[in-house]
């Protein structure tokens, strides 16, 4: 990305982020493990779109299914 | 609020002269037919401001295709008003390199990222926050208009702000945890498969304990037996031994018996043998006898002074067959001393033989010797000796010439005198030689001719005469010579006859000699065969006897080892019978001991099958239990996950009601201004919630309040393409008027393009005076409607040949 680009994330309004979060914790605060992955792909969507998101996901899938635990 | 104040661009898009253009009012419009260059200065704003632009966000574009074809640098200068302070932004954009930034403000001026930071900061907004709610074109009116009713929404959305929970929604994609549920789910019943075969040939518990009962009880019933046939086998190992030991002793007594057996049937079969010593005593004298014939002396006496002991007898019996083979060896020496005179003789028989016929041959030619000399004495007394020959046939030739020369002589005269009397004319005439006269001419040539023939006759006669006399003489003469040569040859006959005679005599001599000496040697090997045969048979004998006394002494010996055996056979005290009821007892145990192996092994790998099957069986619950933890987590996941996509739906329909309200109020104000026709008094944006599984969903729909009937309806069904496109910028515009941010300009382009003049006009002025929005910048291809357009500034732009052309109007 050239220096005089704008990132991604600035296509979001900041106001917008915040906002989606409050919203999130007060719809999720029952269900706290859903809120915290609700978090994390707006965290990730707001930093590396789509893609992020799809690998976000593919990484929480083999966690769930790795034989750590 | 920041406003424009001026824009001036050169290389960029589609100017590639420098045009610089003064926007210090409230409404300005950029009219001009399509490809005149009016979205292009839109876009120059729009790079000016953030550096790009969304086309290239979108990768629509490079951003080098914003520099003119024609050109390789494309430079935009734009001057903002902010709240009275002036704030020149320079981009300057070339090909191959970054763009360069220029800012330059009230405390200075800045480059690049400092100013790019600064520009951020001042106009505190994103481009896509800046496409959505400063700068919209006509695409969005036209999504607005004739989209579908998701595809509206969709745009509302985004020029809400909103979009990103539908794009975050959307990125929440469930496929791979379908995928790894699937996968879970087939192996789930893929072990579940094996789980039954498994358990389906797994033995029962009870089974496997019986089993190991039996297979302990078989293991100490094989130790048992085990303890037992090592018992056995040690004492099957002594006797073993023994029994080996018994079976040489036997088997060496089975051959020594038949051996004795076989001599003694030997000696039974030979009878009585003579063992006198005559026997060796005519030997010795034959011996003695063939080697005195053969003038051996050495040997003879060897052979005669040899003293014949019992002990000595086989040495003597070698001696003699020593003195045996000498004398065949001289026999044959003999022998072909015989062969050698043989030929010898022969020879000197062919000899003999030829020298007979030479004999032969010489003696008949001494007989005609004879015969040849008595004739060539004879010839020589007649006629005399060679020498008397030659002169007489010397005498004889002389005569026989001179007769010859007298018969010419004769014959000559006669010729002359006829010829004479030839020439006279007179018919007589006498002869000049003879005097005979009166003699006719034919007469004397008829006398002459009488005389001539007459006198030839006689000489002639007389000329053969001698010569017969002389070639007998010359015969005989040829004759004696003949005689002479063969009398000499005979003479030498006769020498060699004598000479082959004495040879022949010589021969004749030898040769009896030789027949002598023959007949001697013939005589010699005779006496020596038959004296030879006589000594052999004597030996062949001697040996014979010889050979009884030696199995005698051998039976002898053989019958000491015999009872050596025996003896050994008695100490060693083997039982047979007890030794095989010993094996046969040992082999049974060996027997039984290979069943109960087997029996083990067999036991051994059943129990080893159901060990392996359990394992098999433990593992495969593991795996399932795994299996089935995973696909519950899975499950559980994909649950959440669904829940937290319901969420986002939930939020974005809350956002929209939460907008609805005021972009409501914001849209019915604008309107009433704009539409000034009386069937529809005002509109509103609802939202139309379903609860359709998995995802609850909303969509916006626009209505109109009809003042006939005093009802709502649906915009994009009952209103005309001109109504509904006021409804969606009064939308556009309320949107736009939503938000608080530092920006003082809206940027339309082509806003009203299904309108009339006179509607378009009231939306532009509308827009320009009564919004309170600040600046308007629109860009349109009709300019009918800016005719009462007041404080406003209108640019007319032109292609012109290969450039753009701006004016004010």
């Amino acid at each position: 990305m050239e220096n005089d680009d704008f990132s991604e994330s600035m296509l979001i309004s900041k106001h917008l982020i915040n906002r989606l979060k409050d919203m999130l914790q007060n719809a999720l605060k029952e269900d706290e493990k859903s809120l915290e992955i609700a978090l994390v792909i707006l965290e990730t969507y707001v930093r590396d779109g789509s893609t992020g998101v799809k690998n976000l996901i593919n990484k929480l899938i083999e966690e769930e299914i790795s034989d750590k635990d | 609020m920041i406003k424009i104040n001026s824009i001036e661009v050169e290389g960029f898009r589609a100017f590639r002269d420098k045009i610089s253009l003064d926007l210090d009012k409230c409404l300005i419009v950029f009219a001009g037919d399509i490809g005149s260059g009016k979205t292009s200065l839109l876009m120059a704003i729009e790079f000016a401001l953030f550096g790009t632009t969304r086309e290239i966000k979108r990768k629509i574009l490079k951003k080098e295709d914003l520099i003119n074809d024609f050109c390789d640098t494309a430079y935009v200068v734009l001057l903002l008003d902010n709240e009275g302070k002036k704030v020149r932004i320079e981009r300057l954009l070339t090909r191959g390199k970054r763009t360069k930034t220029r800012v330059v403000y009230e405390k200075g001026e800045l480059f690049d990222e400092l100013a790019n930071e600064y520009l951020s900061n001042l106009l505190d907004i994103s481009l896509d926050e800046f496409s959505k709610q400063i700068a919209v074109t006509h695409f969005d009116l036209q999504d607005l208009i004739y989209g579908s009713p998701a595809s509206r929404s969709v745009t509302i959305d985004r020029l809400l702000g909103i979009d990103v929970v539908e794009r975050i929604f959307r990125s929440i994609q469930l496929g791979n945890i379908e995928k790894y549920e699937r996968e879970f789910y087939d192996k789930i019943r893929n072990i579940k498969y094996r789980l039954s075969i498994v358990n389906k040939e797994l033995i029962s518990e009870e089974e496997a304990k019986s089993l190991v009962i039996e297979l302990d009880k078989l293991r100490e019933e094989k130790e048992r037996l085990k303890k037992m046939l090592e018992e056995l086998g040690k004492e099957y190992e002594d006797l073993k031994d023994k029994e080996k030991r018994y079976r040489e002793l036997k088997d060496s007594e089975t051959r020594l018996l038949s051996i004795i057996d076989h001599y003694k049937q030997m000696l039974k079969n030979m009878g009585q043998m003579d063992v006198s010593y005559v026997i060796y005593e005519r030997i010795r004298h034959g011996l003695i006898k063939a080697l005195e014939e053969l003038f051996l002396e050495k040997d003879k006496d060897e052979i005669a002074n040899y003293v014949l002991d019992k002990g000595k007898i086989g040495i003597f019996l070698k001696l003699c067959k020593k003195k045996i083979d000498i004398i065949d060896n001289e026999r044959e020496k003999l022998v072909k001393e015989i062969n050698e005179l043989a030929a010898e003789k022969e020879y000197k028989f062919r000899r003999i033989r030829d020298l007979e016929r030479e004999l032969g041959r010489l003696s008949l030619l001494s007989e005609e010797f004879e015969s040849y000399n008595e004739r060539l004495n004879e010839l020589i007394d007649k006629y005399g000796d060679e020498d008397d020959l030659r002169r007489k046939i010397n005498e004889l030739n002389i005569e026989i010439e001179k007769e010859k020369a007298r018969m010419a002589e004769v014959k000559c005269i006669l010729m002359l005198q006829k010829r004479i009397l030839e020439q006279q004319n007179n018919a007589e005439v006498s002869c000049p030689v003879c005097g005979c006269s009166n003699v006719l001419k034919d007469d004397i040539r008829k006398l002459y001719e009488s005389y001539i023939g007459k006198y030839s006759v006689s000489f002639e006669e007389n000329i053969e005469e001698l010569q017969r006399e002389r070639d007998k003489l010359e015969e005989v003469l040829r004759e004696i010579k003949l005689l002479k040569e063969k009398v000499v040859m005979g003479s030498e006959a006769k020498v060699r006859f004598e000479k082959l005679e004495q040879s022949y005599s010589d021969l004749s001599n030898e040769l009896r000699e030789l027949e002598e000496n023959i007949e001697m040697l013939e005589g010699k090997i005779e006496k020596i065969t038959i004296l030879l045969r006589n000594i052999n048979k004597l030996v062949t004998r001697a040996e014979s006897i010889q050979k009884v006394e030696d199995i005698r002494d051998k039976v002898s010996e053989y019958e000491k080892k015999l009872d050596r055996i025996r003896g050994e056979l008695l100490s060693l005290g083997f039982d047979g019978k007890y030794y095989r009821n010993i094996y046969e007892k040992y082999m049974e145990t060996k027997s039984n001991i290979d069943t109960i192996r087997m029996k083990i092994e067999m036991l051994e790998e059943k129990l080893s099958e159901y060990r392996e099957s359990m394992f098999l069986k433990k593992e495969l619950e593991k795996e399932l239990n795994s299996l089935v933890l995973k696909h519950t987590k899975i499950i559980d996941f994909k649950r959440r996950l669904t829940n937290i996509r319901n969420i986002f739906r939930f939020l974005q329909i809350e956002l929209r009601k939460k907008m609805l309200e005021r972009i409501n109020r914001s849209m019915n104000e604008i309107f009433r201004k704009i539409y000034i026709f009386d069937d529809y008094d005002a509109i509103e944006l609802r939202l139309k919630t379903t609860e359709s599984a998995p995802y609850r969903r909303s969509l916006y729909e626009i209505y109109a309040h009809r003042k006939r009937d005093d009802n709502w309806v649906l915009v994009s069904n009952r209103m005309s393409d001109g109504q509904k496109i006021i409804v969606a910028l009064c939308l556009v515009v309320a949107l736009s008027k939503l938000y608080n941010h530092n920006i003082g300009f809206l940027i339309l382009d082509e806003p009203v393009p299904n309108v009339d003049n006179n509607t378009r006009s009231i939306v532009y002025n509308v827009l320009s005076k009564e919004l309170n929005i600040g600046q308007i910048i629109m860009a349109t291809q009709h300019i009918e409607g800016f005719k009462d357009i007041g404080e406003g500034r209108v640019f007319i732009f032109r292609k012109k040949e290969d450039s753009i052309a701006v004016e004010e109007d």
